[in-house]
């Protein structure tokens, strides 16, 4: 593909086309950086290999934040959802996140799209089973062709495929993931290098015939009628028909025919599978085991696109044969004549763990080594992509000679997402939830363009027309905002509520069950984003303020940075493990030193001692 | 690096000849203008004679204060040392008058902890300390569970638990909105409840046992000649106290303890409230009123023989809301004010005869504990550090209280029942973060 440069002067190559390595490359290329996406198929670039849905719970924020940053996850489902929905509206404003059921298809399409029109962009089509390194440093990338391409940033977003295993019953396979082949070599090359590697498992349902489910045995679940977009800047308008998803529900039969297959399980009766499983997506094995106090669980029938034969059932994970698979489809209300189109599997994978990189996403080990995405041991594709983008970006920097993004806790869930891995790592596949953000309550699904885009406009990734957009929408919740504490409400009840004679709008609006459509006849014609947007501002003022004190009050002991060039070696005061552990993770800050297990308070207040002090006399 | 300012009594609790009161933080200085008076203004660590006053302006004693200015000072911030008479009640007078300006109360090895933080220590000192708390880290727990007794850490780590329950909840009903169901905000209320009843026991206990372990403050007041002296006498068994015929002969206020019922009562005799041109005498008036604010429990003498005047009635009333025993003294000799006191008399009789002291000593121990019997045997928090997380604790709780009750969404707790969380922990050992060095270094004694 003719990009307007030759391979040999890329500055940036990433290596994978899932969600971490699409942000990846548009972000580098859209820096003006000439960029190559290695990947093993172009054509299934992006697909959603797992669930059908983007967003949820925390996830749905990631969105938001990839979005307004300038990254694409957030315009693509946009353009391909089937079924939106708001989830947690009654339990908070920080909490509060879209979820979207996109059309599988589609969504591969629209990317592959994106990716193809976007300059200083090239896609070739390799495995990379090497990594070209010189003197400390990353040069390029090798692929089992026998091509190479050179450049001094590499981005790995390698997903699953890394030494990846099927497991279906005693079926082992060794596969990415359904169909497609695995990357042996690339994970030998890694820990040639000297870089650890660890098994994670992961799991996805069966999928089955969509005709051949009885919708009236199950409960429905309708989808919005208004449409709700993930991107600030995408047109508030459904790309097509929303369609409703369906919930039903195991039984004791079920539960049965697990129990006595249990012995064909690769996971439990086999023994097969080594890797770690994520317990918040647990098989339907382990429900089954590890809770079998309930005596049924929640099964979800969701669509996987518009026109697609398949439907995905959710909460059905599982690595048992495929005819126990059908047969135990077959006990679930709707399921009862269900033809099963593809089973599910478990997939275990080499990660490599995070505590390895800086929280920039480079490689500690190697200069220009990027990891992102489930390579680092997270699961899900909002966790993948919001990776991608901060790697993409602090390649395509250092590729120009720019200082690197970070983000913090107190600024995004991606900030408290990198922290967590490169600090803490992980033992589980990591999945993003709201109880990691301890500062969640100025960490909503609104503002997320408030936080970060002026950081993306920064980083050379937000163009001039979403900006001034941006700059618009600042504007008018300013005006908003104020307008809400200086007029008055100008009547006396609303519902249930009353008001002494001069209440604003705003006092209004701190009434819990007042909402700003129930005040807007007060403040004229404003479009609804910016007038919900300023009354969560005003409703929860106090929240929000104490919690910026709080920020305020912690980054003062904690935002102390550690320099790069640090010395560890000499502070015999420290307990062993951490010197080793502080060596080799090199903490940006006292706050993510403290954070890293093993390192104690006290060795914490040795750093802070060192730190603080001057210079000793030579 | 810190931004609070931090207090402490450096001299061990109880009489001593002198009390000595550390104060460190950028404060020091302001702390020092307001609440030291001198001729001359203070020379940085030069001693300096004058008056302690409180918030307020009015004298407490008078002592030496000495000011440091950092870095030069042990913490490596502004300090600030106030020596004033070893009174107990002078010295808590001296803190709380800090507290009110703006201090906090320092938490045990504080100062040393800034001075470690603050780079004041060679690296030999620093790395000796380091090891040290290194070591009281590891066993953080377990000298937790030693000061507290098992069955006191186990309660509060069962608080603990419960606050953690909720916030797993919330977190598991937010993060799996289609499997877990939405929590019940009134049911929710109740738990937060609940732990704040079992919080407020604690801090009951506590002053309880504060009050067995330090003595139960009583300020024997009434109008001149109405026989507090005698009274104090009586009720010490012994003769102390210089007793006049003259109204108003006692000059200084005078403390002794003496026993009652196992509980220790700590008897201040003060000069009869009455405005007075004596300059003297104003100051002992002054002196009464104190006393009556840092004291428990109010004994009120009056002259049952002759009635009631409008000094008696004002203390009445001063006294009328607060636990008080009222004593008719002279009862024998007549009844022209017993009359008129309906419903307020706990006791009426003499001071000099027996039964009647027997049974205002009933009547001081029933008061001052509200008719509870202590467990003296009975585990409490003991520390200040513990109580003020305790106290922390208490007040997000309120707080997360408030929020539901204003009918605001749940997941505006968690912060709330995290910091409670955080503070408990706090108590007992279990604790993760910055808080372990606030802990951590508790072994220091405190003021150092």
């Amino acid at each position: 593909m003719d990009r307007g440069f030759r391979s040999e002067d890329a500055g940036v190559i990433v290596v994978g086309g899932g969600h971490a390595g699409v942000e990846a490359a548009l972000a580098s290329a859209r820096l003006g950086v000439a960029t190559l996406l290695v990947t093993g198929e172009p054509q299934r670039i992006c697909t959603l290999p797992c669930n059908p849905s983007i967003g949820g719970s925390a996830k749905g924020q990631l969105v938001r934040e990839i979005d307004a940053l300038g990254g694409v996850m957030g315009r693509i489902i946009d353009r391909c959802s089937v079924h939106a929905r708001f989830l947690n509206e009654s339990k908070g404003p920080a909490v509060r996140a879209l979820r979207a059921q996109a059309d599988k298809p589609a969504y591969a399409r629209i990317a592959l799209d994106v990716l193809r029109n976007q300059s200083n962009l090239c896609i070739v089509r390799g495995m990379v089973e090497a990594l070209i390194v010189s003197a400390g440093e990353i040069r390029g990338v090798a692929c089992t062709d026998g091509s190479k391409y050179f450049a001094r940033n590499v981005v790995l977003a390698t997903g699953t495929f890394l030494g990846g295993k099927t497991f279906r019953g005693s079926h082992v396979q060794s596969e990415g993931r359904f169909g497609e082949a695995p990357a042996i070599g690339l994970a030998h090359a890694l820990r040639e290098l000297g870089f650890p590697t660890r098994r994670l498992k992961t799991g996805t349902p069966p999928r089955v015939d969509r005709t051949s489910v009885h919708i009236d045995r199950m409960q429905m679940q309708a989808p919005s009628s208004e449409p709700l977009m993930f991107s600030y800047n995408s047109a508030p308008q459904f790309a097509g028909p929303q369609l409703p998803c369906f919930i039903t529900e195991t039984n004791a039969r079920t539960h049965e025919i697990v129990r006595k297959n249990l012995h064909l399980s690769p996971l439990y009766g086999l023994d097969l599978i080594k890797g770690i499983g994520p317990r918040y997506c647990p098989s339907i094995e382990d429900k089954v085991i590890k809770f079998a106090h309930n005596p049924t669980h929640q099964i979800f029938i969701e669509p996987e696109g518009w026109d697609e034969p398949t439907w995905y059932v959710g909460g059905f994970s599982t690595s048992l044969p495929a005819e126990v698979q059908l047969e135990m489809l077959h006990t679930l209300p709707g399921l009862e004549n269900v033809q099963m189109i593809r089973a599910g599997y478990a997939v275990e994978y080499d990660m490599v763990p995070p505590t390895q990189l800086r929280d920039t996403l480079e490689t500690h080990r190697l200069k220009g080594l990027y990891h992102c995405g489930q390579l680092n041991g997270t699961s899900g594709y909002e966790e993948a992509a919001a990776q991608g983008l901060i790697a993409g970006i602090n390649a395509a920097r250092a590729a120009q000679g720019n200082e690197p993004v970070r983000l913090r806790r107190d600024q995004a869930y991606i900030g408290v997402m990198i922290d967590d891995l490169v600090t803490k790592g992980v033992d589980e596949p990591y999945r993003m939830l709201t109880s990691r953000a301890e500062h969640r309550v100025v960490l909503r699904h609104d503002n997320a363009d408030t936080r970060l885009t002026p950081i993306g406009r920064a980083a050379g990734l937000v163009n001039d027309a979403d900006w001034q957009a941006f700059s618009e929408r600042s504007a008018a919740l300013e005006q908003v905002s104020a307008l809400c504490k200086t007029t008055r409400i100008g009547v006396r009840t609303i519902g249930a509520e009353s008001f002494d004679a001069g209440a604003s709008v705003a006092d209004a609006l701190r009434r819990p069950t007042l909402n700003f459509c129930d005040v807007a006849f007060a403040v004229g014609d404003l479009p609804d984003e910016i007038g919900e947007r300023a009354a969560i501002e005003i409703k929860f003022e106090g929240y929000v303020r104490r919690e910026h004190l709080a920020i305020e009050k912690a980054a003062r002991t904690f935002g102390v940075t550690i320099p790069e060039t640090f010395s560890y070696e000499g502070i015999t005061a420290l307990s062993k493990e951490a010197r080793e552990k502080l060596r080799a993770q090199r903490p940006a800050t006292l706050g993510a030193a403290s954070r890293i297990p093993g390192v104690t308070p006290s060795d914490v207040a040795i750093i802070g001692v060192y730190l603080h002090r001057q210079p000793a006399p030579a | 690096m810190f931004d609070d300012t931090i207090a402490a009594l450096a001299t061990p609790p109880g009489k001593g000849a002198i009390a000595v009161v550390r104060v460190s933080g950028p404060q020091a200085r302001a702390l020092a203008s307001r609440l030291f008076r001198s001729r001359g203004a203070l020379e940085p660590r030069a001693a300096t004679y004058g008056t302690v006053v409180d918030e307020t302006g009015k004298a407490i004693d008078r002592g030496m204060a000495i000011l440091s200015i950092a870095p030069q000072s042990y913490t490596g911030e502004d300090t600030l040392e106030l020596q004033v008479h070893g009174s107990p009640v002078v010295a808590r007078e001296v803190m709380r008058a800090l507290i009110a300006s703006g201090a906090r109360n320092a938490g045990p090895g504080e100062f040393t902890r800034r001075a470690f933080l603050n780079g004041k220590m060679d690296l030999h000192a620093a790395a000796a300390v380091a090891d040290l708390i290194e070591a009281q880290t590891r066993s953080g727990a377990r000298a937790a569970l030693a000061n507290l007794g098992a069955g006191l850490a186990n309660q509060v780590r069962a608080l603990r638990a419960q606050i953690a329950t909720i916030l797993e909840e919330l977190a598991a009903s937010i993060d799996f909105p289609d499997e877990v169901p939405d929590p019940d905000t009134a049911a929710l209320d109740a738990r937060v409840h609940e732990i704040l009843t079992a919080l407020h026991r604690l801090q009951h206990d506590a002053e309880v046992g504060r009050l067995v372990r330090e003595g139960i403050t009583v300020a024997i007041v009434g109008p001149p000649n109405a026989g507090k002296s005698s009274l104090l006498n009586a009720l010490l068994g012994e003769d102390r106290v210089l007793v006049s015929e003259i109204a108003g002969t006692t000059r200084d206020t005078i403390e002794e303890s003496v026993a009652v019922n196992g509980l220790q009562f700590r008897l201040i005799d003060t000069a009869g409230i009455r405005e007075h041109a004596d300059r003297l005498e104003a100051a002992g008036i002054e002196r009464t009123r104190r006393a009556l604010e840092s004291a428990r429990v109010a004994l009120v003498v009056i002259d049952g023989s002759v009635p009631i005047g409008p000094e008696a009635q004002s203390i009445l009333l001063q006294t009328g809301k607060r636990p008080r025993v009222v004593f008719v003294n002279k009862a024998d000799l007549g009844d022209a004010g017993t009359r008129t006191l309906n419903g307020v008399v706990h006791v009426a009789g003499s001071v000099y005869d027996a039964r009647s002291i027997e049974r205002l000593r009933a009547a001081l121990a029933d008061v001052a504990l509200e008719g509870e019997h202590p467990d003296v045997e009975r585990p409490h928090l003991a520390s200040l550090v513990e109580l003020d997380a305790v106290a922390q604790a208490v007040a997000s709780l309120t707080q997360a209280s408030q929020t539901l009750r204003a009918g605001h969404p749940p997941d505006l707790i968690a912060s709330d029942l995290a910091q409670a969380h955080a503070e408990l922990g706090h108590v007992t050992g279990d604790v993760a973060g910055e808080e372990i060095l606030t802990a951590v270094f508790a072994r220091f004694c405190i003021g150092k």
